[in-house]
């Protein structure tokens, strides 16, 4: 089980998550969407373990170790391609660095480019193949599907689909929510710093026949 | 936590030890073949002195700079990796300290072994030399061989003020919170610098007791050295009546008198005062992070 319990978090005044509560089994993929400055990336920083600055419960039973796959870029131009590969497999021993290697080799992105000549979309895809195949049993990604070309994205959506397993779960956050809406298995909506029930996905469109992304739209511009 | 630390001290030491050792290795290799096949003279001796003075600084700004611009490129890459800047801190003072301090003793014994050559071959000349050579034991307090400690004392300092300033500029927008951090460690460097300038009359580091200043200015002569005595202090040392009066004699300005407790408290208190910095730099950053994402996110939007 991988949670979090009234997880608290302000910046000065402004408080942006205000009481998030939620637990998840594994073998899912589970979307968190919102609106900008909902508080999406300050949630998986504090579930990450970039930001210790919170207040409430992280909990991760039966779960060894997180992989974050950040929005900002926090790879260094000067690294290489394989320098990076093996700087991340020295701190996530279970990182697959042959299949992360076959990939890059796949999309011609050679192992001696510099970071700082490939182009965003090259790097977004080093980024979620660094964090896919790190081996870590809780992954999250936030805005994978961003900067990313027609067929870019239907790898990443097909990877995430043939890498989740009984051990794993991965927690997507996007605003391509028509895309990634047809693998995740539930999503919570994050309104006014709190999170809504869990929707599972079939649940919705069989009993309210409407798509994903127009629920999300609904709920998320509904008056309270 | 412990493994991670351990894969950390072995990363950052496969990355940063190949440049110092290869700049090292090459010039004692050669000084220490020329040291074993040519005659020692005082002239040789001093030729040796001279250079690997050069070399120090050479050494030392490259160790700077390759630390430096190690916390530049890879700060965000060990924060993904959930690897606190103060660990990373840590390390690099280690590596830092113990990279100085081997090259300035290695330099040091190879030194000594021309002099003690050098004793053997022109004992004349060894008389007159010894005393103020640089990179040699002999002739010294016993403490001179706390010159490599004190070599890499300075580099941690260097290191911790750079990396202090760079975690400012980073971490706060604010130009007023950078003015007034700012301000604090600047007045802990100069009572630092206080403390030492009132301190340096403990005889420590044989003829390098008088260092005072931070900023290098090249050698100096006897009669300079013996007249700063005279006049400004009491020499712990006999008069140098052996000396040559036209012998230059060269000061380390890497080195910091630190036999002197005093000196090694206010070098201390400054890498502490780093430390706890960076630590507090960062807390304040991470209330102003949803700001700064967003700003980056705006901004590719707009791109």
């Amino acid at each position: 089980m991988f949670g979090g319990k009234n997880i608290q978090k302000r910046y000065g005044a402004r408080e942006v998550l205000r009481d998030v509560t939620f637990a998840i089994e594994t073998n899912k993929i589970v979307g968190v969407f919102g609106l900008n400055g909902a508080g999406k990336t300050t949630l998986l920083r504090i579930l990450s373990g970039l930001d210790g600055y919170y207040k409430g419960t992280v909990y991760k039973t039966d779960f060894e170790d997180v992989a974050y796959m950040a929005v900002e870029n926090m790879y260094p131009p000067e690294m290489t391609v394989k320098g990076l590969i093996e700087f991340c497999a020295t701190f996530m021993p279970k990182q697959d660095t042959a299949k992360i290697m076959e990939q890059i080799q796949e999309q011609g992105i050679k192992p001696k480019s510099f970071l700082r000549n490939l182009s965003s979309g090259m790097r977004q895809y080093v980024k979620f193949l660094l964090t896919v195949y790190s081996g870590a049993s809780v992954c999250l990604f936030d805005e994978p599907l961003t900067n990313l070309d027609v067929n870019m994205r239907e790898r990443i959506i097909q990877t995430l689909i043939s890498e989740i397993n009984e051990e794993r779960l991965f927690i997507v956050t996007t605003h391509e929510i028509k895309e990634i809406e047809r693998i995740i298995d539930g999503f919570y909506v994050l309104k006014n710093g709190t999170f809504s029930p869990y929707y599972e996905c079939e649940q919705i469109v069989d009993e309210t026949g409407a798509s994903v992304e127009e629920f999300y739209k609904e709920k998320v511009n509904a008056k309270e | 936590m412990r493994k991670s630390n351990g894969k950390l001290f072995l990363y950052e030491l496969k990355k940063t030890f190949l440049i110092p050792s290869l700049l090292a290795g090459i010039y004692l290799l050669v000084a220490l073949f020329d040291t074993v096949v040519f005659n020692v003279g005082a002239g040789a001796a001093r030729d040796y002195d001279r250079y690997s003075h050069i070399f120090l600084y050479v050494f030392y700004a490259v160790v700077l700079t390759l630390f430096i611009y190690r916390v530049f490129t890879m700060r965000k890459l060990y924060e993904k990796m959930r690897i606190a800047h103060e660990k990373l801190f840590w390390i690099h003072v280690l590596y830092i300290f113990t990279y100085c301090f081997l090259c300035t003793t290695a330099l040091l014994l190879v030194g000594t072994l021309r002099v003690y050559k050098m004793k053997n071959g022109y004992y004349a000349e060894y008389v007159g030399y010894a005393r103020h050579s640089l990179f040699a034991l002999q002739g010294k307090t016993k403490w001179y061989f706390l010159f490599g400690a004190s070599v890499g004392l300075t580099g941690v300092i260097t290191y911790s003020v750079a990396v202090f300033i760079q975690h400012l500029f980073v971490c706060r927008d604010k130009w007023y919170f950078k003015a007034v951090w700012g301000c604090v460690f600047a007045a802990a460097i100069l009572s630092t610098h206080f403390v030492i300038t009132r301190t340096y009359t403990c005889p420590a580091l044989g003829n390098n007791e008088g260092f005072a200043t931070p900023l290098p200015y090249g050698g100096m002569s006897y009669q300079t050295y013996k007249d700063f005595f005279e006049h400004g202090l009491s020499s712990p040392f006999d008069p140098f009546s052996a000396l040559l009066p036209s012998a230059e004699i060269l000061r380390c300005d890497l080195c910091w008198n630190i036999a002197n407790p005093w000196v090694l408290l206010s070098g201390l208190f400054v890498i502490v005062f780093a430390f706890v910095s960076i630590g507090f730099l960062h807390r304040a950053k991470n209330a102003n992070y949803a700001y700064t994402v967003q700003k980056e996110k705006n901004n590719e939007i707009e791109n």
